[in-house]
């Protein structure tokens, strides 16, 4: 029985020669993807997407043996994204795998008529990352992976990533990636955002935020938008800010942020407290400068900035703070259809509170 | 003469180191013996002068008058025969058929010398030679004890090979002495050169390619796993011992561990595991993820491998079998020559090799790399039985590896650990102190503990007295 | 309570290998996939579903040792001795057909697992009769070699600490808030949750086999909390880590989890994650197999070495029969709610019959 078992395993074993090889230097992987409407249908925003054909672009690292890489990208037209990705590698002359993508751009028209159908046979696939950062871009996305960056040996989707996760580390911004996307789309009294991503003078910078409703683009923060932002949706560290006095601007270094919500049913408002902690930037003229006075300086110009932000999140009707989870969190019998129709009305203060060291 | 004797006479006169003179006043006695066998310096110093001044009829009274030790009176033809193959002389006279026989052994042997295989930096420097006596007695040196039990047989029918099976009574299990007597006297086998034949004879499993009994050359680990009831058997002919019932955890301790400090022992063993763990699965993971799972890879370190393997004409798998079959070899041909040409052959072609094969794109550095690390883990293993285990049982992983990926990686190792769960040394089972769990045996297989702490003896030997030391550890308080 | 049967002291397996078997067997591959039927029906409180379910569960294990402490038998024999030739053959057959199944569906379940998360273009049947031949060649080994794979398989449990490195993930606050479901609610959450603390039952065949029966029933209580700790703790993780609706459309959670921890050495740890299932998978399937043979025997003097094959063929084919995961998994809830009853309905009425019944097999 033994020599016929062990046959019969070298047998199946041969046989299973079946699952097919991807040898890592005989396939092409992609590293990011871009997806555009078709040119002739890209200022028809409004037309009915199923029909809309779009533009799918791959870029794919090409190592040499001299340890450089360069990019080429792949361009493919389609209907759905699924059926676009496999017949791309008919223009390939290496199997194209797509489980190695690190970023996704959309244009902004893509965007805006709504992205779950991708992000959904994205997600499907198991074994695409679920770290796969998503991001708009203003014009056209192709172009931003057909950019010629001055990257350090960089391929240029692992340079878009490294863009946009150095700005995560750096500013401790909230996670926009796959999952965060499918987490904020389909949970409720959440909705989702988006980093979006500029060329300008041959880099690729972090232009702002893209805040959607739903699956859909509603409107962008800005990159000065971006840190009440931040700080209104989660605690942070390590962060900074710039504070303008009369006289002269200031930066509070090694920032700490803590914000905590209160809800107040009856009387239709929801509190934001914002608490910060931080170090006054060293500098001769900083010497000069009252801490209090910063710390009023501070505490009216977030609320401002934070008002603003409300402003327009209220006026589009999304909720990316999250601010109806926690209240789903803490009340029974929560219905997210009432919240919705409360939401724009609710009364949103927020309360900053600071204390600034030198 | 008598007459059977003079066939006796007749009878080894073929071979052309016999010899057979009348010596004596009047050529009354006859002298036969292999001149190959004996000591020739005690034959003419010694015993010639006497047998010359010999004088009576009757053998009883030569025996009398003969003023050595090893002397005895044979009548039966065949143990006069057995006599003379291991270097004996018999006396006669002319008339009777019992002679008299004389040890006159021929006893050189090389020296006792440090220990080869499993040498050691420090700790006593004597190993085992190829004389059954001289072991025995550096056995009972470090045991000096009547406990101390030697069975001596003989194995093999024709090289008649001396064997002694040695265990402490009243620690070592009898169950575990029956079934090693047992075994060895089921042994039916012409001509036993070393101890490893008999150790293939009576193996457990034959097909297993695991180690069933130890193997040692070093007197002090024989007393050490006799101390702890096991069973030695020490063969003549043989400068190494096997001992038995035997677990994978002895496999892990080179005996030097005992002479360091227990943090040194215990990292060093740990350090053993690991690299054993590394040399079986380093380069089957390699061909794996390079062969199926590129995602695994981080981005930032998929550009190196790439580049590095851009220009190669193998996949993996094939690119993996050519390095390890080199080193293979390498070590091999290493083994086979002389010392010094063995040695300029490693480094020649260690460097020579390695570096054209990269330059001839043949392989990629980095798989160099991690076959030669590969390779340097499985040396780390203290038994040489072992470590030849673990350098084969890589294939099967590597071919695995290329059918089905990480899948097929753990398969295999699943058959491995089946095949270890079922494997048995003398019926103890050989994944212990894993399988069955025994907490206790760890303080001496995957680390050491201070030697006063290591009070108890393995329960894999199943002893008969568990505590070695004579009084208990006072509890709190007393 | 000494042992009154007649298995050889080098046959027999330690009683505290009761609680790695009944650990291995309970939580087998269903902690995978058991989050999403649990938080379909009660949400953010699955928590409770949970630990309602592992009280019952530490009641069928109670009487279960009522049982067997009593009879000294394994379920064959005590089916055998007390319904007779006829209907005991009826049960016992009954009840190989129940081992079988959950055979084939754990084959098939790991090979689905395979081909959805590591090789999508495999032959199931490749994989499964690899799979096959190694719980071949275990169950040869016999029940000590069994016991001893669901040790060390049950190592790869503590893999899943690796889910702290996502703690920039979880969003503590999804647990709450607590309590919003109704009874019925959680009663049904409790009905679909049995099947994944299923694999108890299998105490009722190997019983015989463990050295001290009694001390085995503390290690058994031990195995079910510990199962349902490790429950708990992937549940709490899953929880914090999706939305609900999120984990709707989510059918391997576990796995995804997996899929976001990340090394500077090595990202996609679900790729190890899947593959590790294997040594999960095979000592299960060898121990069911094992339990349908010993059945075979009781029943029917069958030598086991001679249905081995046979039953390895059925289950290979039976285990091909299934058109998809989705099927698979359906059938592993209906089996386990078989399993329930066999618990809950079955082996009380045995406890009644016997507490009137002389005790035949005593000394046997």
């Amino acid at each position: 029985m033994k020599p016929f078992i062990v046959v019969l395993l070298m047998v199946t074993l041969l046989t299973s020669c079946i699952a097919k090889t991807e040898v890592i230097e005989d396939i092409y992987m992609a590293l990011a993807m871009a997806v555009d409407f078709k040119p002739t249908h890209d200022d028809e925003a409004s037309l009915d997407r199923s029909r809309k054909g779009i533009d799918l672009t791959l870029s794919v690292p090409l190592y040499t043996a001299d340890h450089k890489v360069e990019s080429i990208s792949f361009k493919e037209s389609g209907i759905t994204l699924k059926e676009t990705i496999s017949s791309i590698n008919h223009k390939s002359d290496q199997y194209l795998s797509i489980s190695k993508l690190g970023a996704v751009l959309f244009s902004e028209n893509v965007l805006r008529s709504g992205i779950g159908e991708y992000a959904e046979t994205l997600n499907a696939d198991p074994l695409i990352s679920g770290r796969l950062i998503l991001a708009m871009t203003e014009g056209r996305a192709e172009h931003i992976l057909q950019g010629d960056f001055r990257t350090n040996n960089q391929p240029v989707g692992r340079y878009l990533c490294n863009i946009v996760e150095n700005n995560f580390k750096t500013f401790d911004l909230p996670r926009m990636n796959l999952h965060q996307f499918i987490y904020e789309w389909k949970g409720i009294g959440m909705d989702p955002v988006m980093p979006i991503i500029e060329i300008s003078e041959k880099k690729a910078t972090l232009a702002g935020i893209a805040i959607l409703k739903d699956d859909s683009y509603m409107g962008k923060l800005t990159v000065e938008e971006i840190v009440p932002f931040t700080w209104m949706k989660k605690n942070t560290r390590n962060g900074s800010y710039v504070v303008r006095l009369p006289e002269q601007n200031t930066t509070i270094q090694d920032s700490t942020t803590r914000v905590r919500y209160k809800y107040l049913p009856n009387h239709n408002q929801f509190n934001i407290y914002i608490r910060v902690e931080g170090k006054l930037t060293k500098s001769d003229l900083s010497k000069s400068i009252e801490l209090s006075e910063v710390r009023n300086a501070i505490n009216k110009q977030f609320t401002n900035q934070c008002e603003t932000v409300i402003a327009k999140l209220q006026k589009w009707g999304t909720d990316p703070l999250g601010l109806g989870n926690v209240v789903r969190s803490r009340v029974r019998n929560w219905d997210e259809r009432i919240w919705k129709e409360q939401y724009p009305s609710l009364n949103i203060k927020i309360i900053v509170d600071s204390t600034i060291r030198r | 003469m008598g007459k059977q004797f003079d066939e006796l006479v007749n009878f080894h006169s073929k071979s052309s180191d016999f010899v057979s003179v009348a010596i004596a006043v009047d050529e009354s006695i006859f002298i036969s013996y292999y001149e190959t066998m004996v000591d020739s310096k005690s034959l003419l110093q010694d015993l010639f002068p006497v047998i010359v001044r010999l004088n009576g009829d009757k053998i009883e009274d030569l025996y009398a008058s003969l003023p050595f030790p090893g002397k005895q009176i044979v009548t039966d033809t065949n143990e006069q025969t057995q006599l003379l193959m291991i270097g004996y002389i018999l006396l006669s006279n002319r008339t009777e058929e019992a002679c008299i026989a004389v040890q006159a052994v021929r006893t050189e042997s090389r020296s006792i010398n440090a220990p080869e295989v499993e040498f050691s930096v420090i700790g006593p420097k004597d190993a085992l030679i190829e004389q059954l006596d001289t072991n025995i007695m550096q056995i009972r040196r470090r045991l000096p004890v009547p406990e101390l039990r030697v069975t001596r047989m003989e194995i093999g029918s024709l090289s008649k090979t001396k064997c002694a099976v040695m265990h402490l009574e009243g620690i070592a299990n009898p169950l575990n002495l029956d079934y090693m007597m047992k075994r060895l006297n089921k042994i039916d086998m012409d001509v036993i050169t070393d101890s490893t034949n008999i150790i293939q004879i009576i193996v457990d499993n034959k097909y297993s390619l695991f180690p069933q009994f130890l193997e040692t050359e070093r007197p002090d680990r024989l007393a050490h796993v006799l101390s702890f009831g096991g069973i030695a058997v020490l063969v003549d002919g043989s400068s190494q011992a096997f001992t038995g019932p035997v677990t994978i955890g002895q496999f892990l301790v080179a005996y030097e561990d005992y002479y360091l400090s227990w943090h040194l022992g215990s990292f060093f063993r740990i350090l053993r595991i690991l690299s054993i763990l590394f040399s079986i699965f380093a380069t089957p993971v390699y061909i794996a993820i390079l062969t199926y799972h590129y995602h695994i890879i981080p981005t930032l370190l998929i550009g190196p491998i790439i580049s590095s393997r851009i220009n190669l004409p193998f996949p993996p798998y094939l690119e993996v079998i050519f390095m390890e079959l080199t080193i293979e070899l390498l070590r091999e041909a290493g083994a086979r020559l002389p010392t010094k040409i063995g040695q300029t052959i490693g480094i020649v072609g260690g460097i020579v090799i390695g570096t054209a094969a990269v330059q001839a794109a043949l392989t990629s550095n980095i798989l160099l790399t991690i076959v030669a690390l590969s390779a340097l883990a499985s040396f780390a293993v203290p038994i040489f039985h072992f470590s030849n285990t673990i350098r084969v049982i890589r294939y099967p992983f590597i071919l695995s590896a290329q059918m089905l990926g990480l899948v097929g990686i753990v398969v295999c190792a699943s058959f491995l650990l089946v095949h270890l769960l079922r494997l048995k040394s003398l019926g103890t089972p050989y994944l212990q102190p894993f399988y069955p769990l025994r907490f206790q045996d760890w303080q001496d297989s995957v680390f050491r503990v201070p030697t006063a702490s290591f009070n108890k003896r393995p329960g894999a030997f199943r002893p008969l007295r568990k505590d070695r030391t004579r009084t208990k550890k006072p509890d709190i308080d007393e | 309570m000494p042992s009154h049967h007649s298995i050889q002291a080098n046959q027999q397996i330690p009683s505290s290998s009761a609680l790695y078997i009944i650990f291995g067997t309970q939580v087998g591959l269903d902690y995978l996939t058991f989050q999403r039927k649990l938080t379909q029906a009660v949400g953010q409180d699955a928590w409770i579903a949970l630990l309602i379910t592992a009280l019952l569960i530490h009641l069928a294990i109670w009487w279960m040792f009522t049982l067997l402490n009593r009879q000294q038998a394994d379920l064959a024999t005590i089916n055998k001795r007390l319904l007779g030739t006829w209907i005991g053959a009826l049960f016992n057959t009954a009840l190989i057909v129940y081992f079988l199944l959950i055979c084939m569906m754990s084959i098939r379940l790991y090979s689905e697992i395979v081909r959805i998360w590591i090789f999508p273009t495999i032959h199931i049947w490749v994989l499964e009769l690899i799979l096959l031949l190694l719980s071949y060649y275990l169950v040869s080994g016999g029940l000590r070699v069994i016991a001893g794979f669901f040790m060390f398989s049950q190592l790869f449990i503590v893999l899943n600490g690796i889910f702290y490195f996502l703690r920039n993930y979880y969003h503590p606050t999804n647990l709450l808030p607590i309590m919003t479901h109704t009874i019925p609610e959680i009663s049904q959450a409790v009905w679909s949750i049995i099947p994944s603390f299923m694999g108890v039952e299998a105490l009722l065949m190997f019983y015989p086999y463990l050295n001290n029966g009694k001390k085995a029933q503390r290690w058994s209580h031990g195995a079910n909390a510990i199962t349902m700790t490790v429950y708990l703790i992937i549940l709490v993780f899953t929880l914090m880590f999706f939305s609900q609706e999120q984990l709707k459309d989510e059918m391997w959670p576990t796995l995804t989890l997996f899929k976001f921890v990340e090394f500077p050495f090595m990202e996609r740890v679900e790729f190890i994650g899947a593959t590790f299932q294997l040594s999960r998978v095979t000592p299960i399937l060898s121990l069911y197999l094992w339990s349908a043979l010993q059945t075979s025997k009781q029943q029917f003097r069958f030598s086991k070495r001679r249905m081995l094959p046979v039953y390895l063929v059925i289950v290979f084919i039976g285990s091909l029969m299934f058109h998809d995961v989705q099927q698979v998994l359906k059938s592993y809830s209906i089996i386990g709610q078989v399993g329930f009853v066999l618990l809950f309905v079955y082996v009380p009425l045995l406890i009644i019959v016997t507490r009137w019944l002389p005790v035949k097999g005593k000394g046997l």
